[in-house]
């Protein structure tokens, strides 16, 4: 209802403006005439140049932040023009395959999901989802941070899958048209001056702004179809014939009195009759976006105002999104010096999320009665979604965004800024689960979180040029944020009645509430505030834009840093050389030639705000299954930190150093152009629980300490090779590399196992630690026997028998154990990137853009899970859930695996071996574009300025040596969850761009 | 010039008013947790501090159902329908590698239980000088029970792994690394504070004991019965130590001094209908029952995992075909081999079929039931009365005295339908009659596996030898990770 009410305002506003901008256009013009710049499609970024606004300024800046930027460092830009011609659904999306320096990972292609991206590689041990989330770059909006979700969540959660609240990406609140820049800025030289929030590195976004001018209308809109993908399906017999080798080979009457009870009856037809899921799960799907915008105005006052509307819709599951945005911007300048800008945006995302079992357990906190997997037959499945199409899933973020910035010229050298900006989104979700597919109880929650970030920025910046040679500036500021994160949520099972689907809390005194038993209920409330305090200084020096060399000192204050250690100073240095510009150099065939190096320090935030003040005491008396109890005998609780861990005391500042030396060369007038960085990045001093002596109740000691070294290379060709009139062809090639190592650990430890990850000083921290499979022992005499002690080899303890794998004994003690692992492949791939060209024929262009990745393994643990079911069919855990995606022919080399014994004690299918890793190289097509502009010439008659009309192809084709999937759709942690892991879909796509 | 001074002034007025304010800014709270130094200054301190020994020692015997796991799968009554972890068990096979096996090997969250207790030690003394709502008298009864607490994990986690680090400090940021003691000591240490504690106990927490007048924190007597620690917890726990050791001259002593303060305590024997009907005494707060570790479902304290329900039922009584772990109807017969038994009646349901359920336990609350929800809220049943009077028949027949072991036997015998055991009885006999009676009556509480090792009957009962058990085969082997993170750990000598 609501939607189609917003859909409907959203189509009277837009029809609004088209009428507001036909009658105003001619007194629009009228109102600009006076003035010089009174040139059609004037930007004010221009007339702002006027100003000789050009000094460094610190945090983005509207209305041009891109104006204040230092136009050096290492950064990689978005090729953004090409970009609007796909339709991506988030930012992570588009610097996919688009950018240098910045890795994607999409576990599922989910619309509308949260994923995550990493710059220059690992900036924190990944070891749970909360660390992921805590690992992201800084997302700036017009100089504002977009504060992601925070992983607090997790704590009242029993599994480490989905956090509780929407889970939408929040970069995905930004719509695509209205974005005017995306770089990511890689170096210090390029993003010291945002201080701790460029720690992992910063992605930042800079929307269109106000421009002064005749109004502008601009209209983009497209529509797109996705395909379904073609799926094998498989009913019963498929799965007992996979099955059947073990149980002859190995069962025993046990075993065979425990095979599958949905298998065992081949007459019944909900298992053995036609698997036709196919045909309710998936579904082609058509996704649109329409967006416009107004701009103009005089050089004393001008705006811009958009509104979009934009779908993406998903071929599984009904999945996808819609969102609203709006985004306002004023500049006005009511004295002669003073420059005053405003912008607003506010966006709303409603998304349908996928219906998985697994994600439903998840989110109920319950496990359901997985016995039996969903019926791959339609005519049962139908009513199972019936059912399931009862139930509530609101799942919303809503967010705004408010800028304001105040500039006061004293002179044209010196001149003051004070600058606020708001970030608040709002995360809210209403889930309602109907008894009739949730074991005959339903289940409501709701959650009501928010995340807000306030800053502000006043510094004095100078900047002059002397005697036509020396150019000095210097910036003068204090920076302060406050970042706050908050959540309400509560749960109730078994409510009393199917057509209630929502729930009122009951109290001590009303047990019985109209909706569920006050004692079926519960609700958490948690918070998290973080507070920044920063100073800063910078000074630059040029000689005839021949020799730079700047230095930029910063001190940092944070919240969550214990007092006594609050305060960090750290300073950037870097210098260029244009040596092109030299006399001596003129001659030379090359056109550019520039080096560059920058070297600094920036600190980097702890994420929770229980380190400043030693040891504490907080509520730990749940267990495995039911980690949030918080009572004994209804008497609250308050306990050591056992599962937290102990806090040290003196918890300081972990920092990053970061050294770059980059070189960028032109040939032949910059036709072709080559960028190089070399960089060497290391997060020092990082806090990480280390496991100690565990008879003192501590699961760890948080320390300061851990280390981890990135280095890497990037490379961007630029080659416009063929440039004449009618014809054009333009290539761009980008390489990445990055190689990480444990620098160090704290306590000088030399390696430390968490959970089932080995870390070592010195090797990568994201390999997986495996044991390697030789095969089968087929026969008893095949085990060899220690000659000392006469001893079968054994699995920690256990004989191994025939039926069980071959592992390398590595220390030849005759015992198979976690000595015995090694730190083998791992998700990083040794080199990754694009290769994107352009051709163009007279007005016609055609766009197309590769994506490649060599030398990242999987673990695939989808197989190993198909392999292992004798300890999953029917567990009590997340481990036994079968979804309705279980009816699939099994996908990649199922028959290279060898039949060991499932039922053997020594887990003969365990995910954490080489049988399971696979090499996850790709290469893919990922975008193609053909676009038709029309001359402006004749346009011009119809008042038109510009009319572009494309047609794009996503997705079209992959090379891989993986063929259990797709293999870019994998955990963070680098595991192919097999049917979870989403690829996506081909999609085609037909829109326009419309200017007049 | 007037400029410069314009930009001087701007620049001191930001300054002068920032950094004050930064200061106050950045000194910002957590929400979350409450730091040391703030904590131990008030009675809420104190109470919520206290009670969280009670909550980790829950946390630590139900985690995985440990509990269940240590005391009856691995004494071999139960069969396992499918689960690889819960067979490997039953094989003894405790060194195999699963997650749930890695959390009973380890000792961990025993010992969080351990260092709260240590750290309430410690700090509850300090509190009524900071609050004087909270009386040294109250704290004295918390600090009581605390102690007792404390010596009951330590007996409790030497009868799983033996010998083990000793630590009676809190551990205050030092991690040395602490080599095993011998469980002697450690005995004797729980003995000693069961003692020192006893006398600031109350028999029950109904305020007309002068260790705990007044109603007990606010709430009535029955909010407390069997929950927290009373001088009849303190005794009995007392008995179990002396008997675990053979020193049945105490046991019985101890056990005679709760039996004879039969009217303050108000212990009772139970029916086999209370025993195992819904809100019975596996939820307990009743006269039957001496100690319980409690789930109070009024407060929402349930949980889907961590009781033996979990393993036990199934449809009808929860969705799921079948359960995790059975006694086999050759095992009913061979256990309840007795006429008039009433017990197997109660004990098991579903007999028709091929595997019997066992629903002794079956705390699915009226609230969750129909269609049922699985959240089980059945209490951790440490010690009854029926218990306390098989421990001193064990201890009387091994001290020689055969009529009076066969009265307190008997006694529990005509609880439940079955004929007095004709007297007289050579030792060795009676000794088997109170291992076979004990097997019938505590069937799912924990004890098996605990009674073999104490009777002596591993031998007859596993596959164990004698130099299997000198080896530490009756103990659990130490997890992977305790002995990694301390380098005094050794191994038992039987799971190297």
């Amino acid at each position: 209802m609501s939607q189609r009410c917003f859909r409907f305002l959203q189509t009277a506003g837009f029809l609004l403006i088209l009428v507001v901008c036909t009658t105003n256009n001619i007194q629009g013009q009228a109102l600009f005439k006076q003035k010089d710049s009174a040139k059609d499609g004037f930007d004010s970024t221009v007339w702002l140049k006027y100003y000789a606004l050009n000094a460094r300024d610190t945090i983005g800046f509207f209305p041009n932040n891109e104006l204040y930027l230092s136009k050096d460092g290492a950064f990689s830009k978005v090729n953004i023009p090409a970009l609007r011609k796909v339709p991506y659904s988030d930012i992570n999306q588009m610097l996919d395959g688009r950018a240098t320096g910045i890795r994607v990972t999409i576990p599922s292609a989910e619309q509308g999901k949260r994923n995550g991206a990493m710059i220059r590689g690992y900036s924190n041990l990944l070891l749970n989802n909360g660390d992921v989330m805590t690992s992201q770059p800084t997302y700036l909006l017009n100089g504002v941070p977009i504060l992601l979700d925070h992983p607090f969540a997790f704590d009242i959660q029993r599994f480490d899958n989905n956090r509780l609240g929407t889970e939408n990406n929040l970069l995905s609140l930004i719509n695509q048209q209205d974005i005017k820049s995306v770089t990511v800025l890689k170096d210090f030289e390029a993003s010291a001056k945002y201080g701790p929030l460029a720690a992992a590195g910063v992605v930042n976004i800079e929307t269109y702004g106000p421009r002064s001018g005749s109004l502008q209308v601009d209209v983009n809109a497209h529509v797109s179809y996705s395909q379904a993908p073609n799926i094998e399906t498989v009913s019963g017999g498929y799965m007992r014939d996979f099955l059947n080798p073990f149980y002859q080979k190995y069962a025993g009457i046990q075993e065979l009195q425990n095979f599958p009870a949905y298998l065992a009856d081949s007459a019944r037809s909900e298992y053995y009759g036609p698997s036709d899921w196919d045909d309710l799960y998936f579904k082609d799907s058509w996704s649109d976006g329409v967006q416009a915008a107004i701009s103009g105005g005089s050089r004393l006052a001008n705006f811009r105002f958009s509104v979009g509307q934009t779908s993406y819709r998903g071929v599984r599951d009904a999945t996808g999104f819609n969102r609203y945005t709006v985004n306002f911007g004023i500049n006005i300048m009511p004295l002669h010096n003073l420059l005053i800008t405003t912008y607003l945006s506010a966006a709303t995302m409603s998304r349908d999320r996928n219906r998985f079992i697994r994600d439903r357990i998840v989110d109920e906190d319950y496990v359901l009665n997985l016995e039996a997997p969903p019926s791959p037959n339609s005519k049962y499945l139908s009513d199972y979604y019936f059912n399931l199409n009862q139930s509530i899933d609101n799942n919303k973020n809503n967010s705004i965004n408010v800028l304001a910035n105040v500039q006061y010229s004293f002179s044209k050298s010196i001149k003051v800024n004070s600058r606020m900006g708001i970030n608040y989104t709002q995360n809210f979700r209403d889930l309602f689960i109907p008894s009739t597919v949730n074991d005959g109880n339903n289940f409501s929650s709701n959650f009501d979180g928010f995340n807000k970030a306030i800053v502000w920025d006043n510094s004095v910046n100078f900047d002059k040029i002397y005697k036509n040679k020396h150019h000095v500036t210097a910036a003068l500021g204090m920076y302060t944020e406050w970042d706050r994160w908050d959540y309400k949520y509560g749960k109730a099972y078994k409510g009393k009645s199917d057509y209630i689907k929502i729930y009122q809390p009951g109290d001590d005194d009303n047990h019985e509430s109209t909706s569920n038993n006050f004692r079926l209920t519960a609700n958490a409330i948690d918070r998290i505030q973080s507070n920044l305090a920063s100073f800063y200084g910078n000074f630059g020096y040029s000689y005839l834009e021949k020799y730079e060399a700047g230095v930029y000192l910063r001190e940092d204050g944070s919240s969550n840093i214990p007092s006594a250690n609050r305060w960090l100073l750290s300073p950037t240095l870097h210098a260029a050389w244009t040596l092109s510009r030299e006399d001596w150099f003129k001659n030379s065939a090359l056109s550019l030639l520039k080096l560059r190096a920058s070297m600094g320090r920036v600190g980097k935030l702890l994420p929770y705000d229980y380190y400043k003040a030693g040891p504490i005491y907080n509520v730990e008396v749940g267990w495995n299954g039911n980690p949030n109890l918080s009572t004994y005998d209804a008497f609250p609780v308050l306990n050591g930190s056992y599962e937290l861990g102990y806090v040290s005391e003196d918890i300081q500042w972990p920092y990053v150093d970061q050294l770059n030396i980059g070189a960028d060369v032109g040939f032949l007038k910059d036709r072709l152009t080559i960028s190089v960085d070399l960089y060497s990045k290391s997060f020092k001093n990082l806090l990480l629980k280390m496991p100690v002596m565990e008879e003192k109740g501590y699961t760890g000691v948080v320390k300061n300490g851990l280390q981890i070294d990135n280095k890497g290379l990037e490379v961007t060709i630029d080659a416009n090779i063929i440039d004449r009139r009618d014809f054009g062809w333009q290539s761009t090639i980008g390489a990445s590399t990055n190689k990480n190592k444990l620098g160090a650990l704290p306590n000088n430890y030399q390696e430390i196992i968490i959970g089932d990850r080995y870390f070592k000083v010195g090797q990568p921290v994201d390999a997986y630690w495996l044991l390697q499979n030789k095969g089968i022992y087929s026969e008893e005499s095949e085990i060899p026997v220690d000659p000392a002690t006469h001893q079968k080899l054994s699995y920690q303890g256990l004989a191994i028998n025939a039926g069980d794998p071959k592992w390398v004994d590595v220390n030849g003690d005759y015992v198979i154990d976690d000595n015995d692992r090694v730190l083998k492949g791992s998700p990083s791939p040794d080199i990754f990137g694009f290769f994107s060209n352009k051709f163009r024929y007279k007005r016609l262009s055609l766009d197309f853009v590769f994506k490649y990745s060599f030398g990242a393994e999987l673990m695939d643990q989808a197989q190993a899970a198909a392999f292992d079911f004798a300890n999953r069919d029917g567990s009590d855990n997340l481990e036994g859930v079968k979804e309705i995606n279980f009816w699939q022919v099994h996908k990649g080399n199922y028959d290279e695996i060898p039949i060991y014994n499932p039922w053997s004690t020594v887990s003969p299918y365990q995910v954490n071996q080489d049988l399971f890793l696979k090499d996850a190289s790709f290469i893919k097509l990922k975008s193609l574009t053909l676009n038709y502009e029309f001359s402006p010439k004749s346009l011009k008659k119809y008042g038109i300025r510009n009319l572009d009309v494309y047609a794009t192809a996503q997705n079209l084709w992959t090379w891989s040596p993986y063929k259990g999937g797709d293999p870019e759709a994998v955990s963070y942690f680098g595991y192919a969850e097999g049917y979870y892991n989403w690829s996506y879909p081909k999609t085609f796509t037909l829109g326009f761009n419309f200017k007049f | 010039m007037l400029r410069k001074y314009i930009y001087i002034l701007l620049l001191a007025g930001t300054g002068a008013i920032c950094l004050p304010s930064c200061k106050k800014m950045l000194d910002v709270e957590s929400h979350r947790a409450v730091a040391e130094e703030n904590m131990w200054q008030t009675k809420n301190d104190a109470w919520a501090g206290s009670f969280a020994c009670y909550g980790l020692v829950r946390a630590a015997l139900v985690n995985e159902n440990a509990y269940w796991v240590y005391g009856d799968l691995r004494g071999g009554d139960f069969t396992i329908t499918k689960r690889g972890d819960l067979q490997a068990v039953t094989e003894n096979k405790l060194t195999s590698n699963y997650t749930t096996m890695d959390s009973w090997r380890d000792w961990r969250r025993f010992y969080a239980a351990v260092d709260q207790c240590n750290v309430s030690i410690e700090n509850l003394p300090k509190v009524p000088g900071r609050d004087y709502r909270y009386s040294t008298s109250e704290m004295k009864l918390d600090l009581a029970q605390v102690r007792v607490l404390r010596a009951f994990l330590y007996f409790y986690m030497v009868r799983v792994w033996g010998d083990i680090p000793f630590l009676t400090q809190p551990s205050g940021g030092d991690f040395g690394n602490v080599a095993k003691t011998d469980q002697k000591t450690i005995l004797a240490f729980c003995v000693s504070e069961a003692q020192a504690a006893y006398k600031d106990l109350p028999w029950r927490y109904n305020g007309k004991f002068p260790e705990a007048p007044g109603d007990y924190r606010g709430q009535a007597d029955s909010h407390f019965a069997g929950i927290t620690v009373t001088k009849g917890i303190a005794l009995d726990l007392l008995a179990h130590i002396y008997a675990w050791q053979h020193e049945y001259e105490q046991a019985a002593s101890y056990c005679d001094q709760i039996v004879d303060n039969q009217k303050s305590s108000e212990y009772a024997l139970v029916t086999t209908n209370d025993l195992t009907r819904l809100d019975g005494v596996f939820r307990g707060r009743t006269t039957n029952n001496i100690f319980q570790v409690d789930m109070n479902v009024d407060h929402a304290e349930y949980a889907t995992t961590g009781q033996l329900e979990d393993w036990t039922l199934r449809e009808p009584h929860i969705p799921k075909k079948e359960s995790e772990i059975y006694i086999s109807k050759d095992s009913i017969i061979d256990i309840f081999n007795e006429t008039g038994d009433n017990r197997e009646d109660y004990y098991f349901t579903r007999m028709d079929e091929e595997h019997p359920e066992f629903y002794k336990l079956k705390q699915l609350n009226s609230i969750m039931t129909n269609p049922p929800l699985r959240f089980y809220t059945s209490a951790v049943s440490i010690y009854r009365y029926e218990e306390l009077f098989l421990l001193r028949a064990e201890a009387r027949n091994a001290l020689g005295r055969i009529e009076d072991a066969i009265t307190d036997l008997n006694l529990v015998r005509a609880q439940r339908g079955l004929q007095p055991l004709a007297s007289p009885q050579s030792k060795e006999d009676l000794v088997n009659y109170i291992l076979q009676e004990r097997r019938r009556e505590l069937m799912g509480e924990g004890w098996r596996w605990f009674d073999l090792v104490r009777m002596g009957k591993l031998k007859e009962y596993t596959n164990l030898t004698e130099q299997d058990i000198n080896n530490g085969a009756a103990y659990w082997p130490i997890s992977k990770s305790a002995v990694q993170q301390n380098s005094q750990l050794e191994q038992l000598n039987y799971w190297k």
